[in-house]
């Protein structure tokens, strides 16, 4: 009798402890196919929309994301700079160049669970298309960093990873993808304090 | 012996998969982290509702972003037409419909709508038969948004990218109404 039950129970244990470690795993580090690719900066063009896969339904569904519709905006995420190495809060970086066109584009930090860091409304926490300086060639070049810098500086607070957060809103990005060649700006690693 | 501990571990691992499948199909709606629970928690149907992360417990992440003031509206078609609107000064305002399972249905923003106002009419499917062949004079100037379902919730989002601008989008909000028409 338990010879014959004991492979079956065996077989279960495995299939139901490793499903649902594959599906709690998954979901919590995989934001599903469909990915976008600019510049080091990652979009998921088809989130919240009919077409998003199981995946990304999976982990919208778990996080209680709100998604932004195809003709509001799109929201870009940037995890490392462009040595690859993760965005601490201690280092100071230079965001250099240009976004994809957009009406309107907003940064924002957050820590690696995407939660935006101490927003607090004076304006240096973040950056906008309307309030950054850009040179005669229509780049800008953002600091982020713990101390202050001259020019467009958003100030960095805390310890640990930090995601950078573009949003583009009213932006052809999501629509056009590949047609045109749309930019994003570069992170460079300045200096470390930590 | 070996073969035997193999089919056993194959076996598992093929239910693996399966388990995997289902619980990740399941996920949405049974996910008590999801939007629409979230929505229903915090809005009345009908009523402009402003949603912002003090309303999310700490395991979610609504993923808003801060330079923007945002407002819902729930609504239940079977009640009648849901007409949403707004007016005020918005630097730049977009609209987005979902339904219960989180999925946006439609968007607009305010270059689309050729409008600084906000004038968007949310109907099913038989209500939209009905507003093509006589359209409601309230309706005339809407955007019209078409749902497969009667439940679900609009968002109003505007851009309010520093201080000066907030008390003209909470304006624009405040001036959101949410009214069921019936004809």
């Amino acid at each position: 009798m338990f010879r014959e039950i004991t492979p079956i129970l065996i077989s279960l244990a495995i299939a139901l402890l490793g499903g649902i470690y594959a599906t709690d795993e998954i979901t919590q580090n995989f934001e599903g196919f469909g990915e976008l690719q600019i510049d080091g900066w990652t979009a998921y063009p088809g989130a919240g929309s009919g077409d998003a896969d199981p995946y990304a339904r999976a982990r919208a569904a778990r996080t209680g994301r709100i998604a932004l519709g195809s003709a509001e905006g799109l929201a870009f995420i940037a995890k490392v700079d462009t040595e690859g190495q993760p965005l601490s809060a201690e280092c100071h970086y230079s965001i250099d160049g240009r976004t994809a066109s957009a009406r309107a584009w907003t940064l924002r930090i957050t820590d690696d669970q995407m939660s935006t860091i101490a927003f607090d409304g004076d304006g240096t926490h973040s950056a906008h298309s309307g309030n950054v300086l850009r040179k005669t060639d229509g780049t800008f070049s953002i600091q982020v960093s713990p101390t202050a810098s001259a020019g467009n500086w958003v100030q960095s607070t805390g310890i640990g990873n930090r995601y950078f957060i573009i949003t583009l809103y009213d932006t052809s990005v999501a629509s056009t993808t590949g047609i045109s060649d749309f930019r994003m700006p570069s992170i460079t690693r300045v200096s470390c304090d930590g | 012996m070996v073969s035997k501990s193999l089919y056993i571990v194959a076996m598992g691992l093929l239910g693996a998969i399966i388990v995997h499948l289902v619980t990740l199909f399941l996920l949405p709606s049974l996910s008590a982290n999801n939007t629409w629970t979230l929505i229903v928690e915090n809005t009345d149907v009908g009523i402009p509702q402003p949603i912002n992360d003090s309303i999310a417990d700490d395991r979610q992440n609504l993923f808003l972003d801060p330079m923007f003031e945002v407002a819902a509206c729930r609504f239940d078609l079977s009640e009648g037409v849901m007409r949403i609107t707004a007016n005020g000064d918005a630097l730049l305002w977009t609209v987005a419909v979902f339904e219960p399972s989180g999925t946006t249905i439609f968007s607009a923003n305010d270059r689309i709508a050729n409008s600084r106002n906000v004038d968007l009419a949310i109907v099913n499917q038989s209500q939209l038969r009905f507003a093509r062949q006589n359209t409601p004079d309230e309706l005339a100037q809407s955007i019209v948004a078409s749902a497969q379902q009667d439940e679900g919730f609009a968002l109003l989002r505007v851009y309010a990218p520093d201080p000066s601008w907030k008390s003209s989008a909470k304006k624009f909000l405040d001036s959101m109404r949410c009214e069921f028409l019936t004809f």
